[in-house]
Formats: structure tokens, C-alpha cells, sequence
């Protein structure tokens, strides 16, 4: 009895001595990914100041790391591959579990919007069946103001078919961070005005980053990319011209928390990705095959709307 | 001797913490985890076996049909044999279970002791019954001993959930969680509450107040309320798109009328019932009824 007595003594100090020190330990002690993991997470929650009191922007830059800027995208040269089938395969990880789909023909892959995406978005799967699409993922950001939008409001570019469906409007200049595909197929990722993207006869793409892999080069080298842990979507593609379909699933404890930026490229890398970009994720990051959701999406009801999908006709 | 002991409870208290610290830092929140590529066949589902007990509820495309006991959820799949997927319920029981109106996802709340911890919980879970392997859910922090979550109010659009959680006769509480599993209790303006319902493309969320008639609605976004109905005693009966229907109740509270409204517009009656009805009888589809009644009436 007086031994239990004396452990719980212990447990209760131990918790006690734990709370008080580790406000300090984590943002001041030496564990440099907790540090990255929680001042990140304050700076995405409601209250960054409690961040931006602390540390000053050049320390918290230093804290979370962050991607080189990507540098001029070489188009390489492919012979265009016309197999048909896709190859799913499942990743598994300590941390997270995903898909990763293969589609040999680039041409394959389209973009598709929600019907009405003015008004609100669609799932992934509803974008997928409404354009008989074989594959999707979800592609482009929207505003998602305290995370109930309703995939309503994307930003940025969004071209189908060589036309802007979003940006039409915009001057030439405009830059704006871009995922596509050129005439030939070959994958486009980083900052791009929508002059550039005209001359280079995009035909399809959406607006978001940051790129992970540019000329086969790693674009993260220090820390994890600055967005933490979450489920993510991404897109690659190898020099052979064969187009990579990433989705990883996350916050859901017992199965998968979730991936950082800098897993992603890593797997992208492993899979011989030669150009690689993030896409919008956590909620959104759905896998659609042959009639079916694939992955787990991390919310309670399930697939969430958004508004553009990259699909595979 | 003594000062021995406390350097050595210090001791193993720091390595215990510099354990944990080294756990997080280098597994749980490092930049990159290893990871492992192989071939995988989309998942089976289970089949259906032997003849189901329970109250029955089925998906919208009656693909799988959930049967409920009290504390055991069994699932069965049009057209596959074999044995039922057993929901975990970890010893719960289910207080509330429904099917999404547009795939084949559950939402269901759970409450109880934990059959290994015999810890009591309130739970709302995910089931997907296409990946039945793990459970999504979330709990309801402070919920008092006892109580339980009897009815739920969602919007797939802005993916919030609304939840009346029981904690005594006539007295209820309502939680709201989002996509970051932000669950928490909002401040209501009632106690014993009846319906309750949200906006599929907003999120706003509409409940009533028993005691004194009053309809209410409350906004996600910035937590501000309002009352919505006329003066009178009244009920919420349910909203469809952006329509919100109420019902108007006389002393023995039974419905004498309905009403139709929308959120800054105000409400016009559509229903007068010359024999008081049942509240319970009063549905969404009879409000879709009587409002082409009405519609056909102005014409």
C-alpha cells in the first residue's frame, strides 16, 4: 500500500514537474522538431500571436525551415506511353499510410471542376463520376475560412482544355503558384504568370504548391517543410512521362496521423519523380478508382467538397 | 540516505521526460518518417449472414443495411455472404445511428464505459463500412456521467456537426465539431430542446427552446444568435436547402400551424390544422406537401 502511495507521490510530481517545464523545454530546450511541430501548429491556430510575441519573423523562419525556391523548370522530352492500365500501390509508414496510383499516359490527365463550383464544391468522387473518370484526386485550394468552406471560392488559375475557367480576367503579369500540364504532357510546378502559361500552351492545371521536386532535384533539405503533420495529396511525374498520384492520410490516431511536406517529396523522390508538387490537403485528400474512395478521408463526414480535381479520363 | 532517494526520484523523473521528448522529437514530429511501397488490391467487403435482429437502417443506396442493438452494431452488405462486420463499440452502447444521405458513410454516438478502462465516454464515430478496419471519432470532453448524445445535425458542405447530448430528463446540451475535430459545447439558450437542425451549405444551426416556444438559430462562424420565430409558442420542424419550416402549438402542445421561412426574409404560414396534430407526426415531407398546397393556392 505504501508503495502505491509512494509511485502515484511520484506520477503526480513527475506531471506536475512536467507541465510547469514544458512550455520551456519544447520552444526553448533542444528538440528542434517538437519546437518546429508546435510553433507551427500555434501559428496555423487561432492564436499566433502567442508565437509572434515570443519570437521574432526571422526566428520563427528559422524554426520551421523552409523550400528553396524553385528554380527554372527544364521541360524534358518523352516518348508518349499509351498503356492503359494504372497500378495502384499502398504506402506504409510508422506515421501514415497512402496510396500511390501510376498513370503511364499524361495525356490521361484532365482537369475537373465542381458543377457549380461559384456556389459550392463537389467530392472528389461526384467530380470523378460526373466527367466518367476512371482516377481523381482533389487538386486546387479554395478560401476556407475556419475550415468550414464549402470547397466554393478557389483561387488562383484553373485551365481545362487550354482555357482559364479561373483567371480569364487576370493581366498577363499576374503570378500565381501553378500545377499543369503542357501540350505534351509534361507536368508543370512552380510560380508562373499567366503570360508565361499561355506561351507555354498549358492545357490544363490549378493553382497550388509548393513544388517538392524541381529538374529531379529536392526542394526541402532542412526541416519538414514547414506545414507539419497532416493527410496530403501530390502530384509527380518520372522523365518517362508516367504521372504519380499521391495521397496520404492523416489525423485519424490508430491508423495514420499524417505526413509532412518532406515525406511526400521523399516518396516522390524514391518513386523517380522528376518534377513534384504538393497539393491542397487535409480534408480534402481523397483518391478515387474505379467507382470507389480508395483512401480514408480524415474527416467525420467523410469525402469534403472542393472545387477542382485532377482526373484520369 | 533520504537525500540519495530524492536524487534518484529526480533521476529517473527527468529520464523518464527526456524519454518522452526524445519519442516526439525523433519519431512522432520528425520531418520524415521511412515508409514502405507495396502492391494492394482495393478492399473486400464483408458479407451478409445470418438472419439480422435489431431496429434496421439502411444506406442510401441500400447497398448496406446497419442493424442496432443496444450495444452491438452489425452491418450487412446487399447480395455478400457471410458473417456481418461487427462495429467495436469497445463495450458502449449506441444512442444514436445514421446513414449520410449521399454515401455510404455512418455517423452514430456511442456512450458508456470502456469495457478495458471502465471509463464512462460519449463518442461520435465514423463508420465506413467499405474500410472497416479503424475507427474515426471524436469524444465529448466534459460529458457528465450518464449522458449521451441522442441526436446529430450535419452539413457534408462545411463538414460541421452538431450534437444534442442528453444529460438528464428534458435536459440537453449541444457540442459542435468541425474538419479539425474542434469539439467543443456551445452556450445555447435553452435546456430542453427538440429538433435540431443545421444549413447543408452553411454553418448555421437551428434549434428550438421546448419551455418557452422559442426558435432559434446560431451562427458557427462568429457564435452569434438569434430568435427566428414569430411571437407565439413555437417548434422547430426541420429545414430543407435554404427553407426553414417551424410549427405553431397551442396550450395541450399540439400543432395548430406551419410555417415557412427564410433567414432575413421571415416566415408566412403554409399549414393551419383546424384538429391539432401530434408534433411527432408533423415531418418534412408533409411541410414539402403543404408548402406545393400553398404555392398552388397563390397561382
Amino acid at each position: 500500500m505504501k508503495k502505491y502511495k509512494e509511485v502515484a507521490k511520484f506520477v503526480v510530481v513527475l506531471l506536475l514537474f512536467f507541465t510547469v517545464t514544458s512550455p520551456f523545454v519544447v520552444l526553448f530546450g533542444p528538440f528542434d522538431n517538437i519546437k518546429r511541430t508546435v510553433v507551427g501548429a500555434i501559428l496555423k491556430s487561432r492564436h499566433p500571436q502567442y508565437i509572434t510575441w515570443l519570437f521574432s519573423q526571422d526566428e520563427i523562419d528559422k524554426i520551421l525551415g523552409g523550400i528553396s525556391t524553385a528554380p527554372k523548370q527544364e521541360l524534358f522530352k518523352f516518348k508518349n506511353r499509351t498503356d492503359s492500365t494504372l497500378k495502384l500501390q499502398k504506402i506504409d509508414s510508422s506515421r501514415f499510410k497512402g496510396f500511390l496510383l501510376e498513370i503511364p499516359d499524361p495525356k490521361r490527365v484532365k482537369v475537373a471542376t465542381a458543377e457549380n463550383m461559384e456556389e459550392k464544391g463537389d467530392t472528389t468522387s461526384d467530380i470523378a463520376k460526373q466527367n466518367n473518370a476512371v482516377a481523381a484526386i482533389n487538386a486546387g485550394g479554395f478560401y476556407d475560412a475556419n475550415g468550414t468552406g464549402t470547397g466554393r471560392s478557389p483561387y488562383g488559375f484553373i485551365i481545362h482544355n487550354g482555357k482559364f475557367l479561373l483567371g480569364a480576367d487576370s493581366s498577363d503579369s499576374e503570378v500565381n503558384e501553378f500545377i499543369g500540364f503542357n501540350k505534351d504532357g509534361n507536368l508543370l510546378a512552380g510560380n508562373y504568370s499567366k503570360g508565361e502559361l499561355i506561351s507555354m500552351g498549358v492545357q490544363e492545371g490549378i493553382s497550388f504548391g509548393p513544388a517538392l521536386i524541381v529538374n529531379g532535384q529536392k526542394m526541402i533539405t532542412n526541416g519538414d517543410g514547414g506545414w507539419g503533420v497532416g493527410p496530403r495529396t501530390a502530384i509527380g511525374q518520372r522523365k518517362d512521362g508516367t504521372v504519380l498520384f499521391l495521397v496520404i492520410d492523416g489525423r485519424q490516431p490508430g491508423y495514420a496521423i499524417g505526413a509532412t511536406l518532406r515525406d511526400l517529396q521523399n516518396i516522390m523522390y524514391e518513386q523517380g519523380a522528376y518534377i513534384a508538387a504538393n497539393l491542397d490537403g487535409g480534408s480534402s485528400s481523397t483518391l478515387f478508382l474505379n467507382g470507389e474512395v480508395v483512401n480514408k478521408p480524415a474527416d467525420l463526414l467523410g469525402e469534403r467538397m472542393i472545387p477542382t480535381a485532377f482526373i484520369v479520363k | 540516505m533520504k537525500l540519495g532517494k530524492v536524487l534518484l526520484t529526480f533521476a529517473i523523473g527527468i529520464a523518464i521526460q527526456l524519454g518522452v521528448y526524445f519519442y516526439l522529437d525523433r519519431v512522432l514530429f520528425a520531418p520524415t518518417s521511412d515508409f514502405q511501397i507495396g502492391s494492394t488490391s482495393q478492399q473486400e467487403a464483408a458479407g451478409f449472414g445470418a438472419e439480422p435482429t435489431g431496429q434496421s437502417y439502411y444506406s442510401f443506396d441500400k447497398r448496406f443495411m446497419a442493424t442496432i442493438l443496444e450495444d452491438q452494431v452489425n452491418i450487412y452488405e446487399a447480395g455478400k455472404k457471410g458473417e456481418p462486420q461487427h462495429v467495436s463499440l469497445h463495450g458502449r452502447k449506441v444512442s444514436f445511428f445514421e446513414w449520410l444521405p449521399d454515401r455510404d458513410l455512418a455517423i452514430f454516438a456511442s456512450y458508456g464505459k470502456d469495457s478495458k478502462t471502465g471509463r464512462f465516454g460519449v463518442y461520435i464515430a465514423q463508420y465506413n463500412p467499405l474500410y472497416p478496419d479503424h475507427e474515426l471519432d471524436t469524444p465529448i470532453e466534459d460529458a457528465p456521467r450518464d449522458s449521451k448524445i441522442t441526436d446529430a445535425a450535419y452539413s457534408t458542405a462545411t463538414n460541421v456537426v452538431y450534437m444534442k447530448l442528453e444529460v438528464g430528463k428534458d435536459q440537453y446540451r449541444i457540442y459542435r465539431t468541425d474538419a479539425n475535430y474542434d469539439t467543443r459545447r456551445i452556450r445555447v439558450q435553452a435546456e430542453n430542446i427538440g429538433r435540431i437542425a443545421v444549413f447543408y451549405d452553411q454553418d448555421i444551426f437551428f434549434y428550438d427552446n421546448l419551455r418557452t416556444g422559442v426558435v432559434y438559430m446560431f451562427k458557427g462562424s462568429d457564435s452569434s444568435w438569434r430568435t427566428i420565430s414569430p411571437s407565439g409558442k413555437f417548434r422547430l420542424i426541420g429545414i430543407d436547402g435554404q427553407e426553414i419550416f417551424i410549427a405553431e402549438m397551442n396550450k395541450e402542445d399540439n400543432v395548430i400551424a406551419a410555417y415557412r421561412g427564410r433567414l432575413g426574409v421571415g416566415f408566412k404560414k403554409i399549414a393551419t390544422y383546424s384538429t391539432p396534430e401530434e408534433f411527432s407526426k408533423i415531418t418534412l415531407n408533409s411541410m414539402h406537401e403543404a408548402s406545393d398546397k400553398a404555392d398552388n393556392t397563390k397561382k
